[in-house]
């Protein structure tokens, strides 16, 4: 009867982690894309994830919620993918450490709403990667992932207001981008006629 | 914002793996499932109690189990006939010497000779068996009733196997039959020295002594060395001595110094023995044969006292084989009889007053004449280098002076004498000297003191 419950508990993990797999791997792996742009190794990445949380379990840890864990265990692996690659300029070093509290305009989400209304959804998945990460991560997280404040605070290990600020001055930036893009492909076309 | 959220979200969802990448993702993670299994201990549960196996397979390499029999075999082979050569009557291994060692070294004897001496020497064996467990107490009169049936069993072997080489090799047998003699006697005078130390019942050897005697007196009624030739009996000596030589350097580590001189002396003595018979054709066929038999009797007695412990504990070599002494030792031994019997006689002539008896001074009145005639005779025979009646003479005259010497108390006195014997060469002086009390008087040597020898 104890062997049973041995096999019944060692199924019921395995059938909560491919679960999980199937729920989440799609999700890991558009956030990994758009977070690093390179499709092959986010593939590799969303590997790594699943074989790390697999070990994780095999260790005797319980998971309540797969996605959070999920999502924090890729995310560290994107941070350590970037540490490899140097990619990160000083800019973005500079934004991540020197990241205030923000204003109170920054802080309010109907400002935040009232931001993200100007921006031309459209264009914006292609010029996000163009953000320093620091913005991009939070932008992707908030908006491609459709996590909360509160969820993305747990996962980057920041505090809500600090989620908050980078994800309005992230969403600046990218109107700026956009428009400054649309603004030149304008100049362009009045230059063809 | 609900329109750029829906715009970006719905952009964002063509990015997408293909079917193939994600059925080649999900692949991978299962193998590593697999590969990383679940560790039953960080289970909760109790575990279940592991069920072993009715049975195990261990597999040995070819090589080791060809190695354990080839090592098992040697154990078989060398191993268990080396430990049997130990055992006794009674042991589990005795069957393996007797019925199986034995037999094969008694197949392995090809000369009908050679064939007799070891079958001899299988009864010598069963005779040592039979006085280790008188030894150990274990010679009950069962056990006894056995070993005496084995004796006997060996033993008309032994007489078969003779009377069967007497048909090919007549000299051959006498000499086995020599040697079994020789055998049987030293054998009997060890059980013999055995028993004297103990009459505690499971070790006398009296029946034992008493059957070796009776099958010695049955060998000895039919003897029949006389048709030994000179010839075969001097080769067979000859590898005889050899191999008591070879014995002798053998048991130089364990034999004391005395014993290692008293069996060279033997030897030498066998030597002389050999050379003497070989040398002097003067002597009559009979009388070379005797002497080459008493030779062979004596290197097959020294050949046990080497190799068989109880023998040299049982036995004192002087008694197994007395010395014999070199014509040298025996005029020294003359020189000194006669001496002795001069200094007699000097006593009896100026004591002969203390006898009273008439009987007894007529007695020794009539023996004083006689006693110079026979050392007179030894001094001549010396001088004709007659040993045998110098030797003859010196002892009687000896015997006849003591006898004197105990009839009365004779007043006693110091004698230095000193007496020369040697070669015509050489001329050793040798003292013989008596301490007497209750005289100062100091007798010089008579003529028949100073001997020269030739």
């Amino acid at each position: 009867m104890k062997g049973h419950q041995t096999t019944n508990t060692m199924g019921t993990h395995e059938a909560s982690f491919l679960k999980a797999f199937e729920d989440y791997s799609d999700a890991l792996f558009r956030h990994a894309t758009v977070r690093i742009s390179d499709r092959e190794r986010a593939i590799d990445l969303v590997h790594d994830t699943f074989t790390k949380v697999w070990t994780y379990v095999r260790n005797g840890h319980d998971i309540e919620s797969y996605r959070p864990f999920l999502y924090k265990v890729l995310n560290n692996l994107i941070i350590d993918e970037y540490r490899k690659q140097k990619e990160a300029s000083l800019d973005a070093l500079l934004e991540r450490d020197g990241v205030d509290e923000g204003s109170f305009e920054e802080l309010r989400e109907s400002n935040v709403e009232a931001l993200a209304a100007t921006i031309d959804g459209k264009q914006a998945l292609d010029l996000i990667a163009t953000l320093p990460d620091v913005y991009r991560e939070v932008l992707i997280l908030r908006f491609v992932d459709g996590l909360g404040p509160r969820e993305i605070s747990v996962l980057i290990e920041e505090t809500e207001n600090v989620v908050s600020v980078r994800i309005h001055r992230g969403l600046k930036q990218l109107r700026d981008i956009i428009e400054g893009a649309t603004n030149e492909r304008e100049a362009n076309r009045l230059r063809a006629q | 914002m609900k329109r750029f959220s829906e715009q970006l979200h719905k952009k964002s969802l063509l990015i997408r793996m293909k079917a193939v990448e994600k059925d080649e993702l999900r692949a991978r993670v299962a193998a590593f499932m697999e590969y990383h299994p679940l560790a039953a201990t960080s289970q909760t549960v109790v575990r279940k109690a592991p069920v072993l196996p009715p049975f195990r397979v261990i597999r040995i390499p070819a090589l080791y189990i060809r190695a354990g029999i080839g090592a098992f075999m040697m154990l078989l082979i060398v191993g268990v006939p080396a430990l049997a050569e130990k055992s006794v009557p009674g042991d589990i291994l005795y069957p393996i010497k007797v019925q199986v060692t034995e037999e094969i070294r008694s197949s392995l004897n090809r000369d009908p000779y050679q064939k007799v001496a070891w079958e001899t020497t299988r009864l010598e064996r069963r005779i040592t068996e039979a006085r280790q467990l008188a030894k150990a107490g274990k010679l009950t009169p069962e056990v006894q009733a056995s070993v005496l049936e084995a004796v006997q069993a060996q033993k008309e072997v032994t007489v078969n196997q003779i009377d069967s080489l007497r048909t090919t090799d007549a000299e051959g047998a006498s000499l086995a039959q020599l040697t079994y003699a020789t055998m049987l006697d030293v054998q009997s005078s060890v059980l013999k020295a055995d028993d004297s130390a103990s009459t505690t019942a499971g070790k006398s050897t009296v029946a034992l002594a008493d059957a070796i005697d009776a099958s010695l007196v049955e060998v000895q009624s039919k003897d029949d060395s006389a048709a030994v030739s000179v010839e075969r009996l001097q080769a067979q000596l000859e590898q005889e001595t050899t191999r008591a030589y070879e014995l002798l350097q053998n048991i130089g580590q364990i034999a004391t110094e005395q014993e290692h001189k008293d069996i060279e002396r033997r030897l030498s003595d066998v030597d002389h023995k050999i050379e003497m018979a070989t040398k002097d054709t003067t002597n009559d066929l009979e009388s070379r044969q005797t002497e080459l038999r008493s030779a062979w009797s004596d290197i097959q007695k020294l050949i046990s006292f080497m190799t068989d412990i109880d023998v040299r504990g049982a036995l004192a070599i002087e008694t197994l084989v007395p010395v014999v002494p070199t014509d040298s030792e025996r005029l020294t031994l003359i020189v000194q009889h006669t001496a002795t019997a001069s200094n007699n006689l000097d006593r009896v002539e100026k004591g002969i007053d203390v006898v009273k008896n008439p009987a007894m001074l007529a007695k020794i009145t009539l023996s004083i004449p006689h006693s110079y005639e026979l050392l007179k005779q030894a001094s001549t025979s010396i001088a004709a280098n007659d040993i045998d009646s110098a030797e003859a003479a010196a002892t009687e005259v000896l015997d006849l002076t003591t006898s004197m010497l105990a009839l009365a108390t004779f007043p006693e006195i110091t004698v230095t004498t000193p007496i020369a014997t040697g070669t015509a060469a050489t001329t050793t002086a040798v003292t013989a000297s008596t301490t007497v009390t209750g005289t100062s008087t100091t007798s010089t040597a008579t003529a028949t003191d100073t001997i020269s020898v030739e």
